[in-house]
C-alpha cells in the first residue's frame, strides 16, 4: 500500500518535472519563442510606422503624405489584445486622413468655383475650355484680362492649403503669391 | 471674394476642418499601454 502511494507520489513529481522542462523548452526554444520573436518584430515595425505617422502629422502642409500603419493592417491581429486596443484608434485616424483631406479639398475647390462664379456673369461650374473651345474672360482690378478657368485654377492653387490649414487668407497675401 | 469663399467654407465647417483635426489628433495621441512597455 505504501509502495503504491510512493509510486503515485513519484509519478506526480516526475510529471511535474517533465511539465516544467517541457514548458521551459517551449518558452525559450519552441513555437512560443518563435511567436514571441515574430510579435517583437511586428511590434518594432509598428512602432516605426507610428513614429513616422506622428512626424507626418507635424508637417503643416495639408497635402503632405500622411504615414499609415501598413504592418498593423497586415499583422496587427497577431499582437496581444491589450496592445491592439491601444493602437487601433490611432490606425483608424491615420487611415482616415486621406479621405478627409480629399473631401475637404474638393469642398474648397467648389467654394472657389462658386465664389468666382458669383463675381462674374457666367455659369457656376464650367467645363474646362479645350483647344478651340469657348473661353470666358474676366478682368481683374488692374484691368488685366484672364481666362476664367485660369483664375479658378490659380485661386485653387493658392488658396487650398491655407484654407485647409485654417489660416485667414488676405488679399495682400494672395497678391504676393500671384 | 475671399470673404465669399471663407463664408462658404464656414458653412461646410466640420468637413473642411476634419483633416486638420485628424492631424492634431495623430500628433497628440498617447499610447498608455505601449508607453508602459518602453524601456
Amino acid at each position: 500500500m505504501v509502495d503504491l502511494q510512493d509510486a503515485a507520489n513519484l509519478a506526480v513529481v516526475v510529471g511535474l518535472v517533465v511539465a516544467v522542462i517541457f514548458n521551459f523548452i517551449q518558452y525559450f526554444y519552441g513555437p512560443w519563442a518563435k511567436r514571441r520573436e515574430e510579435r517583437r518584430q511586428i511590434f518594432a515595425n509598428i512602432r516605426t510606422e507610428i513614429n513616422s505617422a506622428k512626424v507626418s502629422a507635424k508637417n503643416s502642409r495639408m497635402s503632405a503624405y500622411q504615414g499609415r500603419l501598413e504592418t498593423w493592417k497586415k499583422d496587427g491581429h497577431r499582437l496581444p489584445r491589450r496592445i491592439q486596443r491601444d493602437i487601433a484608434p490611432f490606425a483608424e485616424l491615420s487611415e482616415g486622413y486621406w479621405p478627409a483631406y480629399l473631401l475637404a479639398s474638393k469642398l474648397v475647390e467648389l467654394a472657389i468655383y462658386k465664389s468666382v462664379a458669383a463675381r462674374t456673369d457666367v455659369a457656376p461650374v464650367l467645363p474646362r475650355a479645350t483647344s478651340g473651345g469657348e473661353v470666358h474672360w474676366v478682368v481683374d482690378v488692374d484691368g488685366n484680362k484672364h481666362s476664367k478657368n485660369n483664375i479658378e485654377d490659380s485661386l485653387i492653387t493658392v488658396l487650398t492649403e491655407p484654407l485647409l490649414r485654417g489660416d485667414h487668407v488676405r488679399w495682400s497675401w494672395l497678391k504676393y503669391h500671384q | 471674394m475671399l470673404e465669399d469663399i471663407e463664408g462658404k467654407l464656414l458653412f461646410e465647417g466640420e468637413l473642411v476642418e476634419r483633416p486638420r483635426q485628424i492631424k492634431a489628433a495623430i500628433r497628440d495621441y498617447r499610447f498608455p499601454r505601449l508607453e508602459r512597455l518602453e524601456p
